[in-house]
């Protein structure tokens, strides 16, 4: 049985969490304004929100009841 | 791999891509120029050719002075202050002089600068860097990490976001059942 999570959704949401990562980062003062990393988090959490979609580690157990009740 | 697991993992990988990011030390004033300042409401005292990190309240007046290794006649020198962002905005010029063809016929300037920063930039480092570059070869260059004291209201927002956007994440990449 295959299960997948919803990976646009998620390429749209990591986008943005890394983007606000990175600004809190900045915000805070964890890193400079000019750091690299604020470019970087954004594709970082876009990357990482598709391959998580993909492999959904999360509820398995509770889609697997529903399609086995 | 339990979810906590996978949770330290991703903070792990997040806090490896933040520390390799980061960037090296700026450098002083450099060149033979000299450059001071006094922030009036601290006390505190800045030599720019030894200081690359001030924090500093975000108002108040600073007493600078600065100067040029050249004789001071007329002549067509140019310089400008940047401050750096990230890739792909790059530096952007908040100062300039001479580039209009204007000349100077001083090698040493002083004053009394008083500034009002909005609270929305409190606690952002912003490295801010500048030259001046005289006809006579002499090119001095230098930088210094600005923070302004206290916290941006931005920056709890942005927090807030922060959570919502990993909580929407989190529910995206929750399984749901495809094919057989």
């Amino acid at each position: 049985m295959k299960y997948r999570g919803r990976p646009v959704l998620a390429a749209i949401c990591g986008f943005f969490s890394g983007l606000f990562v990175g600004l809190d980062l900045v915000f805070f003062g964890a890193i400079q304004l000019d750091n690299i990393a604020v470019t970087i988090l954004p594709i970082v959490g876009l990357i990482a929100g598709v391959l998580l979609a993909l492999w959904a580690p999360l509820g398995r157990a509770r889609a697997a009841g529903k399609s086995n009740p | 791999m339990t979810w906590v697991s996978k949770c330290a993992c991703s903070f792990l990988v997040s806090g490896l891509v933040v520390v390799a990011a980061a960037a090296p030390a700026a450098a002083a004033l450099t060149g033979g120029c000299s450059a001071s300042g006094t922030q009036l409401q601290t006390g505190k005292s800045y030599n720019a050719v030894t200081t690359n990190f001030a924090k500093i309240p975000r108002a108040g007046d600073v007493k600078w002075q600065g100067a040029v290794p050249v004789p001071a006649t007329k002549r067509p020198a140019v310089g400008e202050v940047q401050v750096k962002f990230p890739f792909p905005v790059g530096d952007v010029e908040i100062g300039h002089w001479g580039k209009d063809g204007k000349q100077t016929g001083s090698n040493a300037n002083r004053g009394t600068y008083h500034y009002d920063f909005p609270s929305l930039i409190a606690g952002v480092k912003a490295l801010v860097h500048g030259r001046d570059k005289e006809p006579s070869g002499v090119l001095c260059q230098g930088s210094v990490v600005v923070q302004v004291e206290g916290t941006s209201p931005l920056a709890w927002a942005s927090l807030v976001l922060t959570v919502i956007l990993v909580l929407n994440l989190s529910l995206t990449i929750r399984a749901r059942k495809v094919g057989k």
